[in-house]
């Protein structure tokens, strides 16, 4: 379906879903779909955090809770209407939030899940014992502001169906503004491969709690609505853990990380779960999250994208395999090289000293790259490259010596703060985002420094960075392949892929750890001479390399490392001469 | 006050050990296969009624009952490990965590179908109180608590004399090496879930006597047998053992002292320091 | 040695991970009681190469035979039976588990009786074990854990070994202690293959040498005047200009 044609039958339904009231009466139906709504957009609202950004909060109740105590509180102590009180609330929330997140969010996936869990229960047993809020009792709605105007209580279902159904879109479509926006992207990188993304200058935390906070709001909005229209609040119905678990089924089995997947498991959910109570009684209660959890295992198994993969499996054929990448010869023209200028240092390392448990690993290593060369570093196992390179990027922390960045100090700066300096890397094991397409991947290299959340979210890639990518992708001969995900390319394309997407922003230096290993070798001449058309435009290449032929050939200076510090630099010429270095690498 | 502050103690080490034998398995089966469990304490929900069916329909007592439903329990941990784990061992880490999360549903609403809400109770015969270290305690509770000490032993010598028990120490250690001594990685794996599953099923049988059951006592459970497995070090016995304890004392005493309506979060609040500051436990190495 | 001494024999193997080969055509051969040493630049393969061989992956193409029959994809405690041992690169000692229980898990996929007995006989012949017996593995120096590890491997009496890289982070004088024991083992009949990165070493002790770059064998020899021949120092070091 076209996109217009989306988006007119979106209208269709939209509005067939809110006519329902005028004609379906049985108040039972009505209230099983405002609950589909508000399940609907808590999902959406725990899909934000753990869906797209993968971080599992086994706890979300909190939020949903505070927003309608908020509410409840306001109306029934102050006279305070709801529709201000669901703003309180959500500033509450947002508060609450970024207390949980800002110590968490390191932590590792279960133990998120569990310190989420955990302190969802710290807060709903205070809130079970403050009497302010009514402790265990809770706090009934007073009555009295039914039917009058602007305050969120009345006697019939509609308007409530109505302000529910209004949510669940304001939650779907902020769901689907991220999903599209380069903040969709930039959580989906930090949820597969959190230590690549800051290596491209995305501040992971920095959208972690984004992502979590507009998250609190939705979750919270949805409490207060929540509380005035079933007219009554306790720690129980709104903080229990069963609410907690029960949202984050809804996200799973209709799919975790779309848009429409919440709203697809709100209502199956919902559906299954009101009527077979209904119909069956008490055994239906259990009967039905029996099956939720048979779902949700097979969903974990089978279908990670819930019922949307499955839907998306009936329409979409099976994606083919992509294509060989086209030689050398037959390629398009190569353009002559402009000429090169080297110049001053851009990366000095002075004295780099690292221990790791008894190992040491960099003793005093020293080197110097000057601008717009490449430089290879060679060396054997166990020399200290690999370490040299965490050093250098911030992401180990050295004992000693120094690391100037085009004459800025690196140590002490986040990962990511090292890279808007002007670094990138790639990594030996080549971690790209393999959820995403190789478009996708690539735009995630774009500049970050001073990018604002505001504009990751409403404004898509800039032209600019558009014209650039297609350039690049050009360049290495992957046009073709774009819009496959990054895990259905060959070797040989993920690692074009992979240095593309370092050398994007054109940062002044880039570290290649191993580019040819494990790469065809017809191919590596290609990569050479990308790796030398990426350099014609002003990016110095620190280079680890193993395949001598490759990196003698390409390299203006080479450095050879042994036993944690640099033994000898020189042009390859010389160094491949060099009796010290013959002798280093033949050991004793 | 000082009496007051040793029946706490008392009564929170021997609370404590039995927190220890429900977090047992936990802990072990992370340790040998870094497979994080949600629906462990689910598993003591059943054990806990299997032995009451046992003791209504059967008339048999929890203690008596214990040759039937240990073992029982143990192969229902290797048929889990055989149908649902193994299946997810080989995928990231969310997977696993939502694979254990839908067992979790599963057995606990499966429980609801099949018995209903209701909170059942072994009727056991008062076995009266003991004197111990200064205070008077229930005596099921102290031969719960020296069940769980006999099987922390138990399963100690286990691992450290017999063939199999050295095998799985090896695979928690590295599963590699193990695959280069011929090692049959899988089945130690499947024999851990047997045994992790089996030590929750003990503790379940005998704190039937003196605690109630229903299909959300998992739900009861659950945070206290993480916090006790984090505190100590998960992976590691001696982990659960120590976490156990601290954590059934910690309740006892802040508890009695402080506030009894809060133990529990005072228990829960300990957890997520832990897990902030020093995720490995008390007894782990830090990474 | 006869000269139908072939114990393991490898054609044209390829192997790899995922979608990268790293091994791309090796053929070579260990006869019955040599020992063969295996060198060459990093990334070349050479640990992958022993993987392949001891079954922790499926080679893509070529065969590997065993005295004739083929080990080619078979699982590891398969090859074990077969009789090939591998001391994996990094210490493959278990850290918490006692010396004694370290080399009594060596004879994990025996069943038979005698294995305390063999055990004991270990400790005989390695006194340095004999008196750790009881310490944990973790306490033991990089010498005496290959200790552990080679007398580990000697209670499945096995036809071959195979040694990934045992010398890293070993004092020269203790990778001479290492490479005594190498040859104690050859001794008992037993052949070694060894992926070394000391190549020196290597070569001074091995009968025969491969070189192996970028997956394949450049160069078969004996010897340290092999370092002097120009195909092996390309291996090492590229064309020269």
């Amino acid at each position: 379906m076209s996109g217009r044609r989306k988006l007119a039958a979106l209208g269709l339904g939209l509005t067939a879903a809110a006519l329902l009231p005028l004609v379906v009466r049985d108040a039972f139906f009505l209230h099983v779909m405002i609950t589909v709504f508000f399940f609907g957009a808590l999902a959406q609202a725990w899909n934000l955090i753990g869906g797209y950004a993968g971080q599992i909060s086994f706890g979300h109740a909190v939020f949903f809770g505070l927003g309608g105590y908020a509410g409840a509180v306001l109306l029934d102590h102050y006279g305070i209407t709801p529709w201000i009180g669901m703003w309180v609330g959500a500033a509450v929330s947002v508060l609450v939030s970024v207390l949980i997140g800002f110590p968490t969010f390191h932590l590792r996936r279960h133990f998120f899940a569990l310190a989420t869990m955990a302190l969802g229960e710290i807060i709903r047993i205070l809130f079970l014992n403050w009497p302010y809020v009514g402790g265990a009792l809770g706090i009934y709605y007073p009555l009295q502001y039914r039917n009058r105007f602007g305050y969120l209580m009345w006697d019939r279902k509609a308007p409530y169906y109505l302000t529910a159904l209004t949510l669940l879109v304001l939650a779907t479509a902020l769901v689907a503004v991220v999903d599209r926006a380069r903040v969709g992207r930039y959580l989906n990188a930090i949820d597969q491969d959190e230590g690549t993304a800051e290596m491209l200058g995305i501040p992971a935390r920095k959208y972690k709690m984004y992502a979590m906070g507009l998250s609190a709001v939705v979750a919270s909005l949805c409490g207060t609505i929540y509380a005035s229209y079933v007219l009554y609040i306790d720690p129980y119905v709104v903080m229990g853990g069963q609410v907690s678990l029960f949202l984050v089924v809804v996200a799973l089995i209709g799919g975790r990380g779309t848009v429409w997947g919440p709203v697809l498991g709100a209502v199956v959910i919902v559906f299954l779960n009101e009527y077979t109570r209904y119909w069956l009684g008490g055994v239906g209660r259990g009967l039905d999250f029996v099956i939720f959890g048979a779902l949700v295992m097979l969903v974990s198994i089978k279908e990670p994208r819930g019922l949307v993969g499955i839907l998306d499996r009936f329409r979409r054929e099976k994606v083919a395999p992509a294509p060989a990448v086209p030689q050398a010869a037959g390629a398009a023209i190569v353009d002559p090289l402009p000429p090169r200028e080297i110049g001053e240092p851009v990366l000095e390392v002075t004295t780099v000293v690292k221990r790791f448990g008894g190992v040491q690993a960099l003793q005093g290593a020293t080197l110097e790259v000057r601008r717009g060369e490449i430089f290879g570093l060679i060396g054997p196992n166990g020399a200290g490259k690999s370490t040299l390179f965490d050093c250098i990027t911030g992401v180990q922390r050295p004992d000693g010596g120094s690391v100037l960045l085009r004459g800025v100090p690196v140590f002490g700066r986040s990962t990511h703060a090292v890279a808007w300096v002007g670094i990138s890397r790639t990594f030996q094991n080549m971690r790209l985002f393999p959820g995403m397409t190789a478009w996708e991947n690539l735009m995630c290299g774009q500049e970050h420094r001073g990018e604002s959340l505001w504009s990751a979210t409403v404004s898509a890639h800039s032209h600019q960075w558009r014209e650039e990518g297609e350039a690049l992708l050009a360049l290495f001969g992957l046009g073709h392949i774009r819009d496959l995900p990054a895990s259905n390319l060959s070797y040989g394309q993920q690692k074009l892929l992979s240095i593309a997407t370092a050398a994007l922003r054109k940062p002044a230096v880039v570290l290649l750890d191993e580019p040819a290993a494990g790469v065809n070798p017809r191919l590596i001449l290609e990569l050479g001479r990308h790796i030398r058309e990426l350099n014609a435009r002003g990016i110095t290449f620190v280079i680890i390399e193993h395949n001598m032929d490759m990196i003698m050939d390409l390299a203006d200076r080479v450095a050879f490392m042994a036993e944690g510090r640099v033994v000898a630099v020189g042009p390859p010429e010389k160094i491949q001469r060099d009796a010290q270095v013959l002798d280093l690498y033949y050991g004793r | 006050m000082v009496q007051l502050f040793i029946e706490a103690s008392v009564n929170g080490v021997v609370l404590g050990l039995i927190y220890a034998l429900v977090a047992l398995g936990l802990s072990f089966i992370w340790g040998v296969m870094d497979l994080v469990n949600l629906a462990h304490t689910e598993f003591l929900m059943l054990a806990m009624y299997a032995t009451y069916w046992l003791w209504a329909l059967g008339k048999i007592e929890p203690a008596l009952a214990v040759p039937i439903v240990v073992p029982v329990f143990f192969g229902l941990g290797w048929l889990t490990y055989q149908l649902l784990i193994r299946n997810v061992l080989r995928f990231h880490m969310v997977a696993q965590i939502f694979a254990t999360f839908g067992l979790l549903f599963l057995l606990r609403y499966g429980a609801f179908t099949a018995f209903g809400p209701n909170v059942r109770g072994v009727w056991a015969t008062d076995s009266g109180s003991v004197w111990l270290l200064g205070t008077y305690i229930s005596t099921s509770k102290v031969v719960a608590a020296g069940v769980s000490l006999a099987a922390f032993g138990a399963l100690a010598l286990f691992l450290r004399r017999t063939k199999p028990g050295k095998a799985l120490q090896a695979v928690a250690q590295s599963r590699e090496v193990a695959l280069a001594l011929g090692i049959p990685v899988e089945r130690m794996f499947a024999l851990a879930w047997g045994l992790g599953i089996a030590s929750v099923a003990l503790a379940g049988a005998f704190l039937s006597p003196f605690y109630q059951v229903s299909p959300m006592l998992g739900d009861a459970f659950m945070l206290v047998a993480f916090a006790s497995v984090v505190l100590g070090g998960f992976g590691r016995i001696d982990g659960a053992l120590v976490g156990g304890v601290c954590i059934g004392v910690l309740e006892n005493v802040l508890g009695t002292l402080i506030s009894p309506t809060f133990k529990i979060l005072f228990v829960f609040a300990v957890f997520v320091l832990m897990l902030v500051f020093r995720p490995e436990g008390l007894l782990g190495e830090s990474r | 040695m006869s000269a139908d001494g072939l114990l393991l024999g490898l054609d044209d193997v390829h192997a790899g991970y995922g979608g990268r080969e790293v091994i791309r055509g090796v053929s070579l051969r260990v006869e019955t009681g040599e020992i063969v040493a295996m060198i060459g630049p990093n990334g070349a393969g050479k640990s992958t190469l022993l993987k392949t061989i001891f079954g922790f992956l499926t080679p893509s193409a070529g065969e590997i035979r065993l005295l004739g029959s083929s080990i080619a994809g078979a699982a590891p405690p398969d090859v074990l039976r077969r009789g090939v041992s591998y001391v994996m690169q990094g210490y493959s000692i278990l850290p918490n588990l006692s010396v004694e229980d370290n080399l009594e898990l060596g004879a994990y996929i025996r069943n038979d009786r005698r294995v305390r007995a063999d055990v004991e006989r270990l400790l005989d012949l390695f006194p340095i074990l004999r008196a750790r017996r009881h310490q944990r593995a973790g306490v033991l120096s990089g010498g005496e854990r290959r200790m552990l590890e080679l007398a580990r491997t000697l209670l499945l009496d096995p036809k071959l070994i195979l040694l990934d890289e045992p010398t890293i982070g070993l004092s020269p004088k203790v990778t001479d202690q290492v490479y005594g024991l190498v040859h104690d083992v050859r001794r008992r009949g037993i052949a070694v293959f060894i992926v070394e990165q000391n190549t020196r070493t290597a070569l001074r002790h091995a009968d025969r040498a491969y070189v192996l770059e970028q997956g394949r064998v450049r160069y078969e020899g004996r010897g340290e005047e092999i370092l002097n021949h120009p195909e092996v120092q390309r291996a090492y070091l590229g064309v020269k200009a």
